[in-house]
């Protein structure tokens, strides 16, 4: 059960955001709504229990990818880990779900989950910052890098803010190449 | 008078709680009962239709006067003028989380709505930046795609700042992300000298 309605907060939670209600939470997994009390808190409780796994899981994924690439040119892991964060995200769903996390009306989840995300994004681009220092080579500077690391994760967000305006109307993959063509390019040029 | 104050505060409790407002909540707010928006709007999609028009109308009206100073000029200088104010025009959070609920309506319609008022008055907006880079351009072998990808990206650039601005407001200075991303475009601008 406890699944079942982890899995219906996430959808709702995807569709509607953070005022979605526990009564169409129970009504999504056909049980009466005090029951959900048995298993969570409140409503808060049980969203952020639904948004920390999501989160987890998206950054373990990108970690994992990131480790198995262990031993590749930088310049193509840098490459597997953008494609591999767009691969995630063409799931509509979990594209919505992350978009309301940074709508969400409740001040109190909102922090505690911007927490979360900066602990775990940190981890991820540290990561991502010592591959581009391999990439751009030391003479540039850490500033150098942490402009292109935060320029990355810009390009990055606005795709997935083109994708949500745009979906449907139009071929993602094309944006996608394209952002990451400029991105690459930069980087070449930077090299010289 | 009753309608601007509805429209106003159709705008507030939209950027709070985007589609998920309610119409009860809004009345509240306006201090009116409920039945009584209906004089002015026929529906829920009709009140925020409205509201987001004024919007972004305003939005792209104020930002047009100002570019349309920058055309003449150093394009260089005309780009980061126009990158700079429409990553601050977003400083206020409210109207950050306004125009990110937009992305999210649930209602097909309303979003169609939004969406193509968006993609018509932004189409000027990029036809703006495609002139100026052109000029910037000029004289080397660019070709078109490169050309629209440049201008692509300028707003991909944008989007992503706005996102970092939601995510990390009051932990950082948004202006140093701005400032790196801008350095970056303008880069990838140089980079098509070839």
């Amino acid at each position: 059960m406890k699944n079942k309605l982890k899995r219906a907060a996430f959808s709702l939670f995807s569709q509607k955001g953070s005022s979605v209600s526990m009564a169409e939470i129970a009504e999504d997994v056909s049980i009466k709504k005090p029951s959900i009390y048995n298993h969570y808190v409140n409503k808060d409780d049980l969203l952020s229990i639904v948004i920390d796994e999501e989160v987890n899981r998206f950054f373990d994924t990108q970690l994992h990818a990131l480790e198995k690439s262990k031993g590749e040119a930088s310049e193509e892991r840098l490459r597997k880990m953008f494609y591999s964060i767009m691969t995630y995200y063409n799931d509509y769903e979990k594209l919505r779900f992350w978009r309301q996390i940074l709508v969400m009306d409740s001040d109190e989840l909102q922090s505690k989950t911007r927490e979360i995300i900066r602990v775990r994004e940190t981890e991820l681009y540290r990561n991502a910052f010592v591959i581009l220092g391999d990439i751009i080579g030391d003479e540039e500077g850490q500033e150098v890098q942490m402009a292109y690391l935060q320029t990355l994760v810009a390009l990055i967000q606005g795709t997935l803010d083109g994708i949500l305006l745009y979906h449907q109307s139009f071929d993602k993959n094309i944006l996608i190449n394209n952002v990451w063509q400029v991105y690459c390019n930069s980087i070449k040029t930077l090299k010289k | 008078m009753r309608k601007e104050l509805l429209l106003e505060v159709a705008f507030e409790k939209f950027a709070q709680k985007g589609y998920n407002t309610s119409l009860s909540e809004i009345a509240k707010g306006a201090g009116i009962r409920k039945q009584s928006i209906y004089n002015h709007f026929k529906d829920k999609d009709e009140l925020l239709y409205e509201t987001i028009k004024i919007e972004l109308l305003s939005f792209y009206a104020s930002k047009s006067s100002e570019f349309e100073g920058y055309m003449q000029g150093d394009v260089k200088e005309a780009l980061r003028a126009m990158f700079f104010s429409i990553c601050s025009y977003y400083d206020d959070t409210n109207r950050l989380k306004f125009w990110r609920w937009i992305l999210l309506i649930e209602s097909k319609d309303l979003f169609t709505r939004c969406r193509d008022l968006i993609r018509e008055k932004e189409g000027k907006f990029y036809s703006r930046i495609k002139l100026l880079l052109e000029r910037e351009l000029e004289g080397y072998n660019v070709n078109e795609d490169e050309l629209k990808i440049a201008v692509q990206s300028f707003v991909v650039m944008i989007h992503g700042v706005l996102n970092g601005m939601l995510l990390y407001h009051e932990v950082y200075d948004s202006h140093i992300l701005i400032e790196n991303t801008w350095l970056f475009y303008w880069q990838s601008i140089n980079n098509l000298k070839k």
